[in-house]
């Protein structure tokens, strides 16, 4: 029988309290703050009412979270490496290719290097993995799921198949290990990340920006030119309308977007209509995650 | 408004309430804080105690080289000297940071010893310039003629040799060593004043890491791999001629030296070594994972008989060979977890 901590634990509700992930909680409160602040700037309707945060979607989203957590814990731990196990495996590879290289102690600026590196090579990464689920026909019945919410909160985020976390997961170990095994076969002890609230800076920095109102129904926008160089909240938001699924694929960088011809610049008072179609239907949980095909598959 | 503040003030209190609980569960990344005395102790005991060791060998060696000018040379009290130099000169060479302290001081190594550069073959040059009418100054003028591995063969002759090349290998062998005096001397002059490494803290510590890595490879795949061809550079070809100090026939007790000089920096009985820092910032079980290595290398070196470079293809060299490898791996993996990259793959999820 597990303990109240366990379960919390186990249903991710410490997430809030864990630095490290989007749910830690200056992300959260800075997302609020950042929120409000635009919601009366431009006079937008509020976007923190129970129609959002309890409409049926973000229901499943809830439920999904805490499975998603569960088998995080449970299935992901038991079959995925450590990611030192991938660093290893990079520094074994870059070896066997290019001959052993005498370790320099790593300066400030390697440091600065590295952590750059790790944040373009991540996000880079994210920006065609998530839209090579957008165009594979084997990929997408798993990413759909995420795409079938209609209501949009921050939990939105962990809306997302196993077999979806899965992938992402070698994605950053593959990432991860090795950018790291790259730096850490020319500069050993002494290499950092440079880290902000238990984030990668530039990540942290944009979690404290507002990541999290990526997945709301606050439209934030910013300014045009600044659109073509990171992904404001309502590009995102515009992603996961019945129109824009095939645009803004980005996580944090819009460069991406721009330089694969993907980019959609986005105005808050846009239409945003959520979901997969104009007049979408709730699906069973259990036949989104059983990959059983749709109804009215747009992608087949 | 109120709505707003009501919502903030209710996520504020699940978040607060969530990081007690959290706080028993995520560990605290502490920073490396080295003591003074740790930083103090590896560099007397080991950097500083091995030059000086070093230059007290080659000291006796000139001394004995002096005195057997012009007589008959006593080689056994020769070799027995060079020996020792050549082991304390490996503790002093695996653990050579005087280079990263000072740029001035990057090649001194590279003026000592010439084991595993470039592809010319010392023993036969040196054999040739000691066999010559030449003057020594001149037979003798490459750098590498004049160096550890050049006074190697002088002072093992590989066959009896007559009084006059005797005393030739005697004059030979005092000009190598008036040579490596020059860049040793230099080395132990560095470490005894500068004090750079005392006051850097971390930097240096990661210093004495990146110079146990490379040391754990070399002793891998140059010292062990490549004469038995299990190397990608010699794969599957026996290659004895790699073997350091052939001639010596110390290739096994310089290896044993430079696990030695490992062994006292990561674990020592003062406590004063990487295990302690390793415990202090909670790394203790890739510490003592490596020790388990080390011990384990240790084991499988003792386990290869003498003479070593008649043991190539035995099963107990290849043994050698990968606790080696393993021991470079672990040294990667005590690398790899004073990152503080989390294990984050759970927590990796897209947009």
């Amino acid at each position: 029988m597990p303990t109240v901590t366990e379960a919390i634990h186990w249903l991710g509700l410490d997430f809030p309290a864990t630095a490290g992930n989007r749910l830690y909680w200056p992300f959260l409160v800075s997302a609020l703050i950042l929120g409000l602040a635009y919601q009366h700037w431009r006079g937008l309707p509020d976007f923190m009412t129970k129609a959002i945060w309890w409409h049926p979607s973000a229901r499943q989203d809830y439920a999904l979270f805490m499975l998603l957590n569960i088998f995080k814990l449970s299935v992901l731990t038991a079959i995925l490496p450590e990611i030192g196990q991938f660093i290893l495996w990079g520094l074994i590879l870059w070896q066997d290719w290019f001959g052993y290289q005498s370790k320099q102690p790593a300066s400030i600026g390697v440091n600065i290097s590295f952590t750059l590196s790790l944040f373009v090579a991540s996000d880079f990464s994210r920006y065609w993995l998530h839209r090579w689920m957008h165009v594979s026909r084997w990929l997408w019945p798993i990413h759909r799921l995420h795409h079938t919410a209609q209501a949009l909160t921050p939990i939105t985020f962990y809306r997302i198949h196993p077999l979806e976390s899965l992938l992402f997961g070698v994605r950053y170990a593959l990432v991860t290990g090795l950018v790291t095994s790259a730096y850490m076969h020319w500069f050993g002890f002494g290499l950092q990340a440079h880290q902000w609230l238990g984030s990668l800076i530039f990540v942290g920095l944009a979690n404290v920006l507002g990541s999290n109102l990526r997945h709301s129904q606050l439209p934030l926008c910013y300014w045009p030119w600044l659109q073509h160089w990171l992904i404001s909240p309502a590009q995102h938001q515009w992603h996961h309308t019945v129109d824009g699924d095939q645009r803004n694929f980005g996580s944090i960088l819009a460069l991406w977007d721009r330089l694969f011809g993907s980019l959609h610049n986005t105005s808050y008072d846009n239409h945003f209509q959520f979901g997969l179609e104009p007049e979408q239907k709730s699906e069973s949980l259990l036949r989104q995650l059983l990959l059983l095909e749709p109804k009215a598959n747009r992608h087949s | 408004m109120l709505k707003a503040i009501i919502h903030i003030s209710a996520v504020l209190v699940v978040c607060l309430a969530g990081s007690s609980i959290a706080a028993t569960q995520t560990a605290a990344t502490a920073e490396v804080k080295l003591k003074p005395a740790l930083l103090q102790h590896l560099y007397k005991q080991v950097l500083i105690a091995d030059s000086q060791a070093a230059i007290n060998s080659l000291q006796q060696l000139q001394a004995q080289l002096a005195q057997q000018q012009d007589t008959q040379p006593d080689w056994p009290l020769l070799q027995a000297t060079y020996r020792d130099l050549a082991l304390h000169w490996k503790a002093v060479e695996a653990m050579y940071i005087a280079g990263d302290l000072n740029d001035d001081y990057l090649d001194h190594p590279r003026y000592i010893d010439y084991y595993h550069q470039g592809n010319e073959s010392i023993s036969k040059q040196v054999d040739k310039a000691l066999a010559s009418d030449m003057p020594l100054n001149k037979a003798l003028f490459k750098h590498s003629n004049k160096g550890i591995n050049a006074l190697e063969v002088m002072l093992f002759p590989s066959q009896p040799i007559s009084a006059d090349l005797a005393a030739r290998h005697m004059q030979g062998a005092q000009l190598a060593s008036q040579t490596i005096a020059m860049w040793l001397g230099e080395i132990a002059a560095f470490y005894n004043t500068d004090q750079s490494f005392m006051a850097g803290g971390k930097s240096s510590l990661s210093l004495l890491v990146n110079r146990l890595i490379d040391s754990s490879y070399k002793l891998a795949y140059w010292r062990v791999g490549e004469a038995a061809g299990l190397t990608p550079k010699t794969k599957g070809t026996l290659h004895p001629q790699s073997l350091e100090f052939q001639r010596a026939k110390l290739s096994k007790a310089a290896i044993e030296r430079i696990l030695q000089t490992h062994q006292k920096i990561i674990r020592n009985p003062t406590g004063q070594d990487l295990m302690s820092v390793g415990k202090a910032v909670g790394v203790a079980a890739d510490m003592a994972f490596l020790q388990t290595r080390l011990d384990a290398t240790m084991a499988a070196l003792q386990a290869v008989p003498e003479p070593f470079a008649e043991q190539l293809t035995s099963a107990a060299y290849k043994t050698l060979f990968n606790e080696l490898a393993m021991l470079q791996n672990a040294y990667y993996f005590m690398l790899i977890n004073s990152l503080n990259l989390e294990a984050r793959i759970l927590d990796a999820d897209g947009d």
